[in-house]
């Protein structure tokens, strides 16, 4: 019977292997005794009166559903409402990222209108695979979080329903609330870092004009060897600061679990200070000094000498602020975690 | 189909599905395959699409509260569906719970005696 064949085949495919071969047996078994009860016992049934049976059973995928666990999907109610916060706000900041590169990228001498409108044109794919790519990202980060941190799970949420008012979380006060701003501020700026530094970092710099009508002169600002060799480690923070902001977007307030996150990106953001600190010069003053025209050089000057020809003064301030930082956080996790053990 | 349509449907469905479980495991005094299952729960008033019912047998069984067999009658294999001892004190359980629930609801919804 080609037509039964064709619809275990397709309830069949949608349900797990390890439950399919039992259920298409019932099916087939349940299927010939409607045909039996509905036309009497034959030995070959009209495809009319198969089709009849077929279709009292219902479309094949919602057949296949009904068998399907409950928790067949990927985020959970729990995280659902800040899955889309999230996805709106990134596809947002990468599609301004990759404005903001595309209009420094095509800061070139020779643009012109017809030129600026062909390359904008040729931007549409290129943001909308960004997006799309952005968008993935973000579900991977949710879905691990679903299956990952207790809590967020359904299954973990029905469980808990042994609960007592005096577990509710504290209503967090203005200090401890996460601005949303704030972290959509992170987002955007993270995402804006990476898309420039990875794909637009040789078209950093100053653009000037000689005069009015003149074509504009570039000096490019940092040294590429120094990004190429700080690079892999600064994608490193960048993408782990990124889920983080996300985490912060969810879950709104300074609490352990976001304090010991934040701890986390501040610690391995010390280590590319140093790193950096000790590794080649992001800015080569230098040869910037060299390639630049006598106006710029003036206005450079004091600023070049104020740095002594080094970033490092600045990156020592860096790391100190960082330092502190990580200090302040550290208290308040010992303050809350002891304020826990009290009660 | 208009919105009061549609919620009422819903809200019927809903009801329904709240009672389907204690049907179905009363109506299996004996052992039953499927298709008599569906047939025997209409003969008594209740229609039940198959394909809601076998994923319930199914979730019924992974409970416990069903064990299943298959059985070969008429050259066709037939997976009978009997409660099992736990499946028998849910049954009570449920029951009481039901009964429970009619008293309850009956109480609310006559207006006369308060």
């Amino acid at each position: 019977m080609d037509l039964i064949n064709r619809y275990i085949y397709a309830v069949g495919k949608r349900i797990p292997r390890k439950q399919r071969k039992d259920i298409e047996k019932e099916l087939i078994s349940s299927i010939y005794d409607t045909l039996e009860d509905t036309y009497g016992k034959k030995n070959e049934y009209s495809d009319d009166e198969v089709e009849s049976v077929l279709r009292q059973f219902g479309n094949p995928l919602d057949v296949a559903t009904g068998y399907q666990k409950n928790n067949a999907y990927l985020i959970g109610p729990e995280l659902i409402t800040p899955y889309f916060m999230v996805v709106k706000i990134v596809s947002g900041a990468v599609a301004l990222g990759l404005l903001v590169s595309f209009i420094v990228g095509l800061l070139t001498p020779e643009l012109t209108v017809t030129k600026f409108v062909f390359e904008f044109v040729a931007l549409i794919p290129s943001l909308l695979m960004g997006i799309i790519t952005a968008i993935g990202f973000i579900t991977v980060i949710f879905y691990l979080i679903e299956r990952n941190v207790p809590g967020y799970q359904l299954k973990g949420v029905i469980e808990k329903i042994k609960w007592s008012p005096k577990d509710l979380p504290k209503v967090p006060s203005e200090k401890e609330k996460i601005s949303l701003f704030e972290s959509i501020f992170g987002i955007v700026v993270t995402i804006i870092g990476i898309i420039l530094f990875n794909f637009f970092a040789e078209k950093l710099g100053i653009y000037y004009a000689d005069g009015i009508g003149e074509k504009f002169q570039f000096v490019q600002i940092f040294s590429l060897d120094a990004i190429q060799t700080y690079l892999p480690f600064w994608n490193i923070v960048w993408v782990i600061s990124l889920v983080f902001q996300i985490f912060c977007l969810i879950q709104r307030e300074w609490n352990i679990k976001t304090r010991a996150f934040e701890l986390l990106t501040k610690l391995l953001s010390i280590g590319i200070l140093i790193m950096m600190i000790r590794g080649p010069e992001l800015i080569d003053f230098k040869l910037l000094l060299e390639k630049s025209s006598s106006e710029i050089i003036e206005v450079f000057t004091p600023v070049v000498e104020f740095f002594k020809y080094s970033l490092d003064g600045l990156l020592i301030i860096a790391l100190v602020g960082t330092c502190i930082g990580i200090l302040v956080h550290a208290i308040k996790i010992l303050i809350s975690l002891s304020k826990m053990s009290f009660t | 189909m208009s919105d009061y349509e549609k919620y009422l449907e819903s809200a019927t469905l809903e009801l329904r599905r709240g009672t389907l479980v204690l049907s179905v495991l009363s109506v299996l005094e004996k052992p039953m395959y499927g298709y008599s299952l569906v047939q025997t729960l209409a003969k008594r008033g209740l229609l039940i699409d198959q394909s809601t019912l076998y994923p319930l047998l199914r979730r019924l069984e992974k409970q416990e509260f069903l064990t299943s067999d298959w059985e070969v009658e008429d050259n066709r294999p037939r997976k009978y569906y009997k409660v099992s001892n736990l499946g028998e004190k849910f049954i009570k359980d449920l029951q009481y719970e039901w009964e429970k629930n009619i008293s309850i609801v009956e109480k609310l919804t006559s207006k006369g005696e308060k």
